[in-house]
């Protein structure tokens, strides 16, 4: 069967499955928000392998009901938590080691009772750990359907307490909120979304599941309930994504998902407008070049109307002589300078704005000088602080319109053009 | 005096962590609207005091009132800034979110914002200079203006006394400037502030002083109980034995 085709019959007749993934995606992303903010990821990790013992008690007693699966997982997630926080506070073992030791044997214990299990029964331990949605029953949606609906509600609720305990916990506790309770509960959710959405991903991989989507929202906003809703879309398109390339490619599914998840984080790392790599560094470079062309302005300025020599330019700002070439057609273009026999020269455009950078220069000359810093050493810092000439004008009213700038020289008036 | 209780009273606290005491014995009465700096070095449990009075920390013994109120919704008169690096400068929250946030003692974790908490909250945005920062990222601010945002907070919380908790590290001569004047205001309105603070050349700018080293060593106007001194038993090394026989003490239990 081709690809398309595949994918076809995964909007036919897997959408139990489909459907169970995404919204096994959207939860973790919700709740993952959280997780990242109050840094508790590793935690999040340790809960996921931790609850196994628990699992494989309540498999024994009860079979393979999803909420005696539930439970079992919760009361170990619980106990694993208790044991955390009682290492932390009655020894010297710091948090990340205790997390790390107590996750590890709770896990090792699960393996061992597996091993212990009367012939004859089976549990699906491959299945435990790497997820697998195509064995999705219809109550394994409605659990995870349970799930989401108490961590969205949950959310939606106590959005003021788990805000404010986020970012502030010391106010929190001062206007009467019970932190400690708060992240109870945020711990009880966090396990229940993890063992529902065992099924999908796994023990191994349900804590990218929990972080990427919430990290890729993270990238592109700046506020709290933005970051929420755009995670809980992002989990369940990974989720799905995850779940329909898998499927059409035969890839394992819970390994697709987490994959696709950390792309689209990766997607986000370089190319989210606010704080993506590549913006960040796109917006560094044009500062540079603008600072660069001004600095050209400045040194032609020094030798209006004649020009300067090219090669002589290159020199003293330290760049190459073909890159600052591109610079000054760039600024012939604008019609700020000409370039004729190798020589820069200002045009009437160009001056104006020279000028401008070098008031700007005498200006925070005189402004550093007045705030008592040393008069030899005024002349560098306002090297840089030139560039910020929209602020001349602020400066020339603090300081009563100075004629003059510390070395003594004339700080131009205001030209208008 | 007789009728007005003081905004803070405090008897006989004793705060430790551990086993070691960090507070001993410390009694303060703190009139209204007045402007308190509480000074000492580094580990005099300046901090605790004020973490101690909010209950953040369990106190061994002593009594807090709060304007003649020892129940536990007396904390709501309290406003505390955290110091900034209490703050994770990269939480996803605007400067109005933040100011906002002063209404939760309100409103508990149900009630809707109404008209009247979106106009507190906007006033005190105008009050504190920053209303044209509202939708910012804290990130995005000066150190002074993420002071005012604080503050802000403060402001819409209607409480009566604000804790400030070393306002001044890592900001500029002139944020510090406006900062102290801003305070000079906060008391004209009626507030009463309590700044623990490094910085000793700021002293006439407050009515009251705290001096503290582990116990109270003075307490009472600057130009009164800043001497020499007063000045040797809270940074000089004299109580340092009483340390070291409390620490042998400490060790002698394990």
């Amino acid at each position: 069967m081709s690809f398309w085709e595949n994918v076809l019959l995964v909007f036919t007749s897997f959408r139990l499955e489909l459907f169970t993934s995404m919204l096994s995606g959207a939860t973790c992303g919700l709740i993952g928000c959280f997780v990242i903010l109050r840094r508790m990821a590793l935690i999040g990790d340790a809960l996921s392998h931790s609850i196994l013992p628990g699992v494989v008690i309540a498999f024994m007693l009860a079979g393979t009901g999803p909420l005696a699966m539930f439970l079992g997982a919760m009361l170990a997630g619980f106990l694993t938590t208790l044991c955390i926080s009682f290492l932390e506070r009655h020894n010297r073992v710091k948090e990340d080691s205790a997390i790390g030791v107590a996750f590890a044997v709770f896990f090792a214990v699960g393996i061992i009772l597996i091993s212990s299990l009367p012939r004859g029964t089976h549990f699906d331990l491959k299945c435990y750990l790497f997820g697998n949605p195509l064995a999705v029953q219809p109550s394994d949606l409605e659990m995870m359907m349970a799930v989401g609906v108490l961590v969205c509600a949950s959310v939606i609720l106590f959005y003021r307490p788990l805000f404010l305990t986020s970012f502030d916990p010391i106010m929190a506790t001062t206007v009467g909120i019970d932190v400690k309770r708060v992240h109870y509960l945020l711990m009880s959710l966090l396990a229940a979304t993890v063992v529902a959405s065992l099924l999908t991903v796994g023990v191994i991989m349900v804590v990218a599941m929990i972080i990427a989507p919430g990290l890729v929202a993270y990238q592109l906003t700046d506020r709290l309930p933005v970051m929420l809703v755009l995670a809980f879309v992002v989990g369940a398109v990974s989720a799905g994504l995850g779940f329909v390339v898998s499927f059409a490619l035969n890839w394992p599914p819970g390994p697709t998902m987490t994959v696709v998840a950390g792309i689209l984080f990766l997607i986000a790392l370089f190319f989210s407008p606010k704080y993506g790599v590549l913006f960040q560094w796109y917006r560094h470079h044009r500062a540079r070049v603008h600072f660069l062309e001004e600095d050209i302005l400045k040194y032609a300025a020094r030798h209006y109307p004649e020009g300067m020599d090219l090669e002589r330019l290159a020199e003293i700002l330290g760049v190459e002589t073909r890159r600052l070439l591109r610079y000054v057609r760039r600024l012939v273009r604008r019609n700020m300078v000409s370039l004729r026999d190798g020589k820069v020269a200002l045009t009437g455009a160009g001056k104006v704005l020279a000028n401008e950078v070098l008031r700007a220069h005498r200006l925070w000359e005189s402004y550093l000088a007045h705030k008592g810093i040393d008069i030899h050493k005024v002349h560098d810092i306002a090297e840089a602080l030139e560039h910020a000439h929209q602020m001349a004008d602020e400066l020339d009213d603090a300081l009563g319109s100075p004629k003059e700038d510390p070395h003594g020289k004339e700080i131009p008036p205001k030209t208008s053009c | 005096m007789e009728g007005t209780p003081n905004a803070l009273s405090i008897t006989n606290l004793t705060v430790s962590y551990g086993k070691v005491p960090v507070l001993r014995g410390v009694s303060l009465e703190i009139p209204s609207c007045q402007n308190v700096c509480i000074v000492g070095p580094n580990g005099a449990g300046k901090s605790t005091l004020l973490k101690a009075v909010l209950g953040l920390v369990p106190r061994d013994t002593g009594e807090v009132e709060i304007f003649g109120d020892s129940s536990p919704l007396a904390y709501r008169q309290i406003a505390y800034l955290p110091q900034r690096s209490q703050i994770d400068w990269d939480f996803p929250v605007t400067v109005r979110d933040v100011v906002r946030m002063g209404r939760y003692s309100r409103l508990g974790a149900f009630r809707w914002f109404g008209r009247e908490d979106r106009r507190v909250v906007e006033e005190a945005l105008e009050q504190m200079g920053i209303g044209d920062l509202a939708d910012r990222h804290i990130r995005l601010l000066s150190g002074g203006q993420q002071q005012r945002v604080f503050i802000a907070r403060a402001l819409v919380q209607e409480a009566r006394i604000l804790f400030m908790d070393e306002p001044f590290v890592g900001v500029d001569a002139t944020t510090q400037e406006s900062i102290l004047a801003l305070i000079q205001k906060l008391k004209a309105e009626g507030k009463t502030i309590l700044m623990v603070n490094h910085d000793l050349e700021i002293l006439d700018h407050f009515d009251l002083l705290v001096m503290l080293n582990k116990q109270l060593i003075a307490f009472g106007p600057p130009e009164e109980v800043y001497n020499e001194r007063n000045h040797r038993l809270t940074y000089g090394g004299l109580l340092s034995r009483v340390d070291r026989a409390e620490m042998e003490l400490w060790r002698a239990k394990r």
